[in-house]
């Protein structure tokens, strides 16, 4: 139930009792007001009658005064008079009501009576006790009906009744309108801005709450989220700087055991293929000919993933020359084009740059683009058309880590094949990444391509869609343009 | 080591510590027609140099090997009067070792695993098998 509601219905409770104590009280008072003034009026009546009666009697005797009773009888709706004998052996016509009260009654003394009648109504009665000539007892008894009270009684309670009940419901309408402006709204904010931190968006102030107690738990709050946010803040340079320190590590490590390897791998290598290609000499027998130029090949092979893995584990710095992009890209693919062919792809370049130089080595921004490309071939296993498109991109965003340029260039190369999975996206420039089949790849070659654009001072791009194909841009600065200009 | 007699024929000093890459490359000198004496470490190479650097048309020498490495042996005999030219061989080797093995004086670096053909040709060319005639 809402804080609001609870409160209203508290106050109107406590108002409700209350109000209803205080009618009660009220009503009680009345009642009592109205039948001691309808008393008072019998008692009168009674009176008034019995000073005649007892004249009547006195002159014309007791039937004359009897018979003038009954005239008198009917005086209004709700009043009766009659003449009741006191005493036992009474005939029921002039029996009283039965009552303790009667039992001493003394002529003259009034005596009052509320009683209720075998119909269910209230009446008064009055007794005034009449001395008979004749030395009996007797009494004239003037009953009133209190339905009237009654009624009135009813209408006062059913005043009171509707009156709380239109004052409990205009208090609730008034509290729950005035709460949900305090407190719901207040908590409903507080409550959205708790969320929004907790969810992790820890952006701008809490404002807008006052000085009450919702301001005090919005200040609480907004300590807690400066906390929490420089909190993360550190966490993630933490994370940043240890993640940069894993990487170099790895590299670090990576460079040591592969140069271990090579060292103690390169000899042996050297006798397998040296002995393969001496046995091949040595004999006329088509087998151990065609054995030993497999067991060379292989040889080979492993030569040259150890050759790979050495490249990465130590680069040369860049011998930077002036290159024509657009001659680039044909060398590239021309040397792409036995491959592309036996996968029935297509190749594609355009140079966007008029008389642009790029300023890098050779021969690893070639590394980079037949690696790049190859990658894109290999991802198009049913053909396609891969494009490699040199560009000045409008408004590129480079890595934190790379050092900012006025201007960039960009060489693309897009493929149309399989796409890449956005769980892999973040590890594919590591060292060893590969989705390629055991044997087919070192998972090398874009951590290569990754370390000579930073070497030159840029940064590989990807953007790839799962069935639609890849895009990796490798952007460089523009070096030559600063020149220039 | 390999000590038959060959005469007219070019010598050559083998130093490899790796006795299967030495009896291979071994066999192919002597196979192509090389006089050919071998040894197993840098001390031992260094040793037979000191001996006699003129009886060597060529030495051809692994750089990482026990007692003493190959560069420290280029040092060492670096002022030895007639010094015959030194081929070096390391595996894998990058860059800077074969600055160093160049500025020792060292003609090239062999990059192992290299081919065994053209480890031979790379030998013809420095040294021919037969002597030249003056030593005739």
């Amino acid at each position: 139930m809402r804080l609001t509601i609870k409160i209203a219905f508290a106050l109107v409770l406590i108002l409700a009792i209350f109000f209803s104590i205080h009618s009660w009280q009220s009503i009680q008072r009345e009642r009592e007001k109205i039948k001691a003034s309808l008393s008072r009026e019998a008692r009168l009546v009674a009176g008034t009658l019995s000073k005649m009666v007892d004249e009547i009697m006195g002159r014309q005797g007791l039937p004359a005064a009897l018979l003038f009773l009954e005239r008198a009888g009917n005086l209004g709706r709700d009043l009766k008079v009659r003449w009741v004998w006191l005493g036992p052996g009474v005939e029921e016509r002039f029996a009283p009501i039965d009552d303790d009260k009667l039992a001493d009654a003394r002529p003259g003394e009034a005596v009052t009576i509320l009683a209720e009648t075998h119909a269910g109504e209230d009446y008064l009665f009055t007794y005034m006790p009449v001395a008979t000539p004749d030395g009996r007892l007797g009494a004239i008894e003037v009953s009133e009906s209190l339905q009237e009270m009654r009624g009135y009684v009813g209408e006062n309670v059913r005043r009171s009744a509707f009156t709380l009940g239109a004052g409990i419901a205009c208090s609730l309408l008034l509290i729950t309108v005035i709460g949900s402006f305090w407190v719901d709204r207040p908590v409903r904010r507080l409550a959205a801005e708790a969320d929004r931190i907790a969810s992790g968006d820890f952006s701008g102030p809490l404002h807008g709450f006052g000085q009450d107690e919702f301001g005090e738990l919005a200040l609480a709050l907004e300590r807690m989220r400066d906390q929490l946010a420089s909190a993360r803040n550190a966490e993630q340079l933490r994370l940043e700087a240890l993640e940069k320190l894993r990487h170099t590590e790895r590299l670090a490590t990576l460079g040591r055991l592969s140069a271990g390897m090579a060292h103690e791998l390169g000899t042996p290598l050297n006798v397998i293929s040296g002995r393969a290609k001496m046995l091949q000499g040595m004999t006329e027998d088509e087998g151990i000919r065609r054995s030993a130029g497999i067991i060379f090949e292989q040889a080979e092979r492993m030569t040259a993933i150890m050759r790979q893995l050495l490249n990465f584990a130590r680069r040369n710095p860049p011998r930077k020359t002036a290159i024509d992009p657009d001659q680039l890209l044909t060398a590239v693919c021309d040397l792409l084009a036995p491959t592309a062919d036996k996968q029935n792809v297509q190749l594609e370049h355009r140079c966007e740059l008029v008389e642009s130089r790029i300023m890098a080595d050779a021969g690893q921004l070639q590394q980079v683009l037949v690696n790049l490309a190859m990658n894109g071939i290999q991802a198009m296993k049913d053909g396609g058309t891969l494009t490699l498109r040199c560009f000045r991109p409008d408004n590129p965003q480079p890595p934190e880590e790379v050092e900012p340029s006025d201007s960039w260039l960009a060489i693309e190369v897009t493929d149309q094949g399989c796409g890449i999975p956005a769980d892999h996206l973040d590890h594919l420039f590591d060292p060893f990444f590969s989705t390629k089949d055991v044997g087919e790849g070192t998972g090398l070659g874009l951590s290569i391509a990754w370390g000579i654009a930073r070497d030159h001072g840029g940064w590989i791009g990807v953007r790839s869609l799962v069935g639609r194909g890849s895009s990796f841009t490798l952007y460089l600065p523009d070096e030559a343009g600063k020149e220039t200009a | 080591m390999n000590t038959e007699l060959r005469d007219d024929c070019s010598h050559i000093l083998l130093a490899e510590d790796d006795d299967a890459m030495r009896e291979m490359l071994a066999f192919c000198l002597y196979r192509d027609g090389y006089r050919v004496t071998t040894c197993g470490d840098g001390l031992s190479l260094y040793r037979l140099l000191e001996a006699g650097a003129t009886d060597f048309d060529l030495v051809i020498t692994d750089i990482r090997m026990p007692a003493l490495t190959g560069t420290k042996v280029l040092e060492a005999i670096s002022d030895l009067q007639h010094r015959p030219p030194v081929l070096c061989m390391t595996a894998f080797g990058d860059e800077a070792t074969r600055r160093q093995a160049c500025q020792l004086g060292a003609i090239d670096l062999l990059d192992k695993p290299f081919d065994i053909d053209e480890f031979i040709e790379k030998v013809r060319r420095l040294c021919p098998a037969q002597r030249p005639a003056l030593a005739l």
